[in-house]
């Protein structure tokens, strides 16, 4: 039987991956990301933390009326993310490709 | 994982890179480390946090920098991971403190087999002046790669001592430092002139920056930032950002005894400062106090106005305090009670 291709722990927990789903697409500011998770400063703050820990966080600052840093995800983050998609269709490719089988 | 890590001075250079054919990972080392504490003996998460409480202001929220530098630090905490480190800088004072500060990291820490190397320029064909890779657009800048050198033992040794002596409250370590092999580090004995420079002179008090805005404003220059610009000219490499120029300003103009007057409301508010109207800032315009003239003049030290209390480096200078001022004339630092 194929195992199930192994999850990448920085992605797989249930905020990070939606920061990651956010950021994959286009920069963020640390304001508009609270404000799409609905989370605390300081959840925000541990996970973004956790993504730059892997390398997966770019930053860049912006001159607007008050200079902000948004982020986004750096190309090693994108290939990662890119990876964990792959691995999560797969798994749920699997999944239902034995659930057809047994007919359940 | 198969991919590069660039650490660069800034945001300019960092963008120009990640828009270029150079592939990998960018790490922007954002700090203006010629201004403020760097005090001894503390890691760098520690350092991190005096400096987020330093840059941040009525501009720059807390949480906001310290945020940043948190996010900065655990990202470098990451170069095992990549399969190399390349670090991309310029000449001036800014970027050889922060040779020093992230070489003095990877001096002690276990990144085998990542591959580190280092570029360093003061020049750029066509580009006259050169100031910085901010002004190499990503062509330009992806030219560079050419120049990496790996980073020795020597680097990093090098690096340790220099940043050691930086960050020492007795800047004579400096001055010992300088007298070493620094080949590696071809522009750090001009970088790290400039910043002795910066100290309290022997002749009046005034560190090299604030010597030259009064001369310039003394010379009939009025505009804030016409003072900047031309106090930019005064000097060979890019020494202070607009930020930390106007801190000068500030402190030379809005304390009890100034040095400085500002029209039209005698106190100075720093173009960066949020809601200042352009109006406003339109007619800001600086003239010396009787106060700056004296000191100008040499008749009288800054110390009788100024109330000191601010860092550089290592450095804490407090007036009553022992304080070491910078003597141009012999070139080196004195003692003085």
């Amino acid at each position: 039987m194929k195992l199930a291709p192994a999850l990448n722990p920085v992605f797989h927990q249930t905020l990070r991956t939606r920061i990651a789903a956010l950021l994959n697409v286009r920069a963020y500011s640390f304001s508009e990301l609270k404000s799409a998770l609905g989370v605390t400063d300081g959840n925000l703050d541990a996970h973004l933390r956790k993504l730059s820990s892997a390398g997966y966080l770019h930053s860049r600052m912006v001159l607007t009326e008050r200079p902000k840093t948004i982020y986004d995800l750096s190309p090693s983050g994108k290939r990662a993310f890119a990876d964990y998609l792959v691995a999560l269709k797969t798994i749920i490719k699997t999944a239902s490709a034995k659930r057809r089988l047994t007919g359940r | 994982m198969k991919i590069h890590l660039h650490i660069t001075n800034g945001d300019v250079a960092a963008d120009a890179l990640k828009r270029s054919n150079i592939r990998g990972d960018v790490l922007p080392w954002r700090d203006p480390m010629a201004d403020g504490p760097f005090p001894a003996g503390l890691d760098l998460g520690a350092t991190s946090k005096i400096r987020a409480d330093y840059l941040s202001g009525p501009t720059l929220a807390h949480d906001q920098v310290l945020r940043d530098f948190h996010l900065r630090d655990v990202h470098l905490a990451a170069a095992a991971h990549y399969e190399g480190v390349t670090l991309w800088f310029e000449h001036d004072l800014l970027d050889q403190l922060q040779i020093l500060q992230v070489l003095d990291w990877f001096a002690d820490a276990e990144i085998r087999p990542t591959q580190l190397g280092i570029i360093c320029v003061d020049a750029f064909p066509g580009i006259q002046p050169f100031r910085g890779l901010g002004q190499l657009d990503p062509a330009q800048i992806a030219t560079l790669i050419d120049k990496r050198v790996p980073v020795t033992r020597a680097h990093l040794e090098l690096a340790q001592a220099g940043w050691a002596a930086f960050r020492s409250p007795d800047p004579r370590e400096i001055e010992t430092y300088l007298r070493h092999d620094l080949h590696v580090f071809p522009f750090m004995k001009a970088a790290l002139l400039r910043h002795l420079q910066e100290f309290p002179s022997v002749s009046n008090g005034l560190g090299r920056t604030d010597q030259q805005i009064l001369q310039l404003i003394s010379d009939g220059i009025g505009r804030p930032g016409r003072v900047f610009a031309a106090n930019m000219d005064l000097e060979t490499n890019l020494f202070l950002g607009d930020w930390s120029f106007f801190q000068h300003i500030h402190s030379l103009c809005n304390v009890r005894q100034p040095l400085l007057h500002c029209d039209p409301n005698g106190e100075f508010r720093s173009p960066l400062e949020l809601a200042l109207p352009a109006a406003e800032l339109l007619q800001q315009r600086l003239s010396l106090t009787d106060h700056g003239r004296r000191v100008l003049a040499g008749a009288v030290d800054v110390t009788a106005y100024l109330d000191f209390d601010y860092w550089l480096g290592g450095v804490h200078f407090v007036n009553g305090n022992p304080m070491f001022r910078w003597n141009a004339a012999a070139s080196k630092l004195e003692l003085t009670q």
